[in-house]
């Protein structure tokens, strides 16, 4: 049995990938929202934190999206998945957040940029810029309604495999959260590092707010990979064999301790202490600290897929 | 894990007759043994003695007797004769016994699951046939194998 | 700030409003069964009786035009138990379980697998499938797989839309020479199936997952007690 090939394996890494993808587009709004809600305000627009995020989040989702219809077995008739639904299906109800979720994402970027393209506009396409103007007078409700849809689907992610009642490891209620608050993160480290290498100011007032945010969100996450596994040992049968194949052992087990743990978790969390205590945060910092939970958040969605389906009930 | 299984079965036999074939002189295949063909046996058992199969080979020099066991007094009666098969008055016991004095049964095993069920109750005969050029057995693949069960493990309604 | 409070608290209280007329709206489920079908195929399979000879498969793959490298129905072999040469194997049927509560109907996006509600066999809908395979990761039994030729979900129907289309027994039912397969009607109590379900003890697989499947197994007595 290798690591990437064995019995019952049904998905594979570009499941993986949509699911990381889908999570930081989530995450990354997520951030962008509280930057403007709570420090920038009217301001947003020119923070090259709350632009990086503009330009990832859709770029993000779309481009999952793309890895999850090329997957299919007949990628020309996704069209049917958006034509017919399936309440009793989680996958079903992911696409209609996906749908709402993403046309959410379209009206709240014009909304919070509406001044820069009505200055660009300069009075061309005014059926464009009446909409713009429409757009921003209910900034508030489409923030609102595009939060609560970024939660659901970086909680969608992890609803999608939890559904799955055949793998003890998948079927579990803590995946959810899991994915939600790793999903998070990825997509505040995206934001901290499109923000620096756009020339944002790695001391600035954005950086800071998010990382006040990321060190007890490492923590929660640290909490719940622990509640995760410890549930699924203390479950007994094929819970426990699924959680000792997985982190005990082989291939999966390093990526686990050293990619997930290590890199993912503990680094960042160390990075972001001592930024906090430095108080001095330089380029390389950030976009190194951002780098390594990228990194690990990737490395989690591939390994609960594949470790997920190497034990069934 | 079946097809793999079943290709690799196959491919076992190809491997095996690939090496018995070039690991005798040439012209010994689907020809009898001199030792068989010269056989006192064939003067009455021209037909049925005929022996064309792998078991012919040169390089194994097999003689009649080394299967059908001493001729003693046959073919008057009393004598003790092994002869295969399902009409066969020989024990299966004994018969298998001919066979495995060769094969060994984990070998069997490896080729052929249900080599370990039958062990018992049938004679190798019953399936295989050593005297034609190929054992029939050996041709069955698929669902042919699957219908030749049939033949005994019929349960009518 | 007060005010664009207010208002996206309403733009949440519409979403919700909309969100349970929808759901009221919706028939109750009691509704979409009116006449209480006279049918429920299920099956048994007599693991005493099997014998391993694969004749099912093989009819099955005829019938049902399944191509080479997957299969509908598998005779799984374990052993063999016992020393030579008295040694047994043991055989299980791994095919659709034909689940009441079917967990890949529960996923599939589209509908594409669905309860054919007459006969309350799983089907695919092969048309409205499009290949994300949430339903072979869902199965607990995974005997779902993806169709090399059609690329689409497959699998066992008891052949309904080749041999019970044509009032016949599933392949399988039919070529098993020892009558291992007991094929019927669950809600008929005269049928062989009833019959046997009630003569014999029989187990079903992974019950406590609550998917209430159809295909029985009568347990093998011979060999070994195995833990």
């Amino acid at each position: 049995m290798s690591a990437f090939h064995f019995d019952g394996l049904v998905w594979h890494w570009p499941i993986a990938i949509y699911l990381f993808l889908a999570g930081l587009s989530a995450g990354a709004v997520f951030f962008a929202i509280m930057l403007k809600h709570f420090k920038l305000a009217d301001k947003a627009y020119l923070s090259p934190f709350v632009q990086a995020a503009a330009v990832i989040a859709p770029i993000a989702v779309c481009a999952g999206l793309g890895i999850l219809v090329i997957d299919l077995t007949k990628p020309l008739a996704f069209w049917k998945i958006l034509v017919f639904y399936n309440t009793s299906s989680v996958m079903s109800m992911g696409v209609l957040v996906l749908l709402v979720y993403q046309v959410m994402l379209f009206a709240w970027l014009g909304s919070v940029f509406s001044t820069p393209i009505q200055q660009w506009l300069k009075q061309r396409l005014p059926l464009l810029s009446k909409l713009l103007a429409q757009l921003a007078r209910h900034e508030d409700v489409i923030t609102g309604v595009l939060v609560i849809l970024s939660l659901s689907l970086g909680a969608y992610t992890g609803f999608l495999l939890s559904a799955l009642i055949g793998f003890p490891l998948l079927n579990n209620p803590v995946l959810p959260l899991l994915f939600l608050i790793s999903g998070l993160s990825s997509g505040a480290a995206a934001t901290l590092l499109g923000g620096v290498l756009m020339r944002g100011n790695p001391n600035g007032v954005e950086v800071r707010f998010i990382h006040r945010i990321e060190i007890p969100m490492i923590l929660v996450e640290i909490a719940l990979l622990f509640t995760f596994f410890a549930g699924l040992i203390l479950s007994g049968g094929q819970s426990q064999v699924a959680a000792m194949k997985a982190i005990g052992e082989g291939f999966w087990g390093w990526i686990f301790w050293a990619g997930v743990v290590g890199v993912g978790l503990t680094l960042p969390l160390a990075f972001n202490l001592w930024m906090k205590v430095s108080s001095d945060r330089k380029f390389a910092y950030v976009a190194v600290t951002a780098s390594f939970s990228l990194i690990g958040v990737l490395l989690l969605r591939n390994f609960i897929l594949y470790t997920g389906q190497m034990t069934a009930v | 894990m079946s097809i793999t299984n079943r290709y690799g079965v196959v491919l076992l036999y190809i491997v095996w007759f690939v090496l018995l074939w070039v690991s005798f002189p040439s012209h010994s295949f689907a020809k009898e043994t001199k030792t068989i063909a010269d056989s006192a046996c064939l003067k009455c058992h021209k037909r049925n003695g005929q022996m064309l199969g792998l078991h012919a080979n040169e390089g194994l020099a097999l003689t009649c007797e080394d299967c059908h066991g001493e001729k003693g007094k046959h073919p008057r009666k009393g004598t003790a004769i092994i002869t295969f098969g399902a009409k066969s008055d020989t024990p299966v016991k004994t018969q298998a016994e001919q066979c495995l004095a060769c094969h060994d049964h984990q070998l069997l095993a490896v080729a052929n699951w249900t080599h370990n069920v039958h062990a018992k109750g049938v004679s190798c005969g019953q399936c295989h046939q050593l005297h034609p050029e190929m054992d029939p057995a050996l041709l069955l693949l698929g669902s042919e194998l699957s219908q030749s069960c049939a033949k005994c493990h019929l349960t009518d309604i | 700030m007060d005010n664009s409070k207010r208002r996206f608290l309403k733009g949440c209280g519409g979403v919700i409003a909309g969100m349970s007329v929808y759901t009221v709206t919706q028939p109750p489920q009691a509704n979409t069964a009116e006449q209480v079908s006279e049918l429920k195929y299920a099956m048994v399979h007599d693991e005493n009786l099997c014998i391993g000879c694969n004749a099912c498969e093989d009819a099955c793959r005829k019938v049902n035009n399944v191509p080479d490298g997957v299969t509908r129905v598998n005779i799984e072999r374990s052993g063999p138990f016992g020393e030579y040469p008295n040694q047994s194997y043991r055989f299980s049927r791994h095919s659709c379980q034909h689940c009441e509560a079917a967990p890949c109907v529960k996923v599939c996006p589209t509908g594409a697998a669905y309860i054919d509600e007459e006969t309350g066999i799983v089907a695919v809908n092969e048309d409205r499938c499009v290949g994300c395979q949430y339903c072979i990761a869902a199965c607990p039994y995974q005997i779902r797989f993806i169709n090399p030729e059609t690329r689409v979900a497959d699998k066992c129907d008891f052949c309904q839309q080749t041999q019970l289309s044509e009032g016949l027994l599933p392949a399988c039912v039919l070529a098993c020479p020892t009558n291992a397969l007991v094929f019927g009607n669950l809600k008929d109590p005269a049928s062989a199936l009833v019959k046997t379900l009630k003569s014999k003890p029989t187990y079903r697989d992974k019950v406590d997952l609550g998917t209430r499947p159809k295909l029985f197994h009568v347990r093998t007595i011979d060999g070994e007690i195995v833990l």
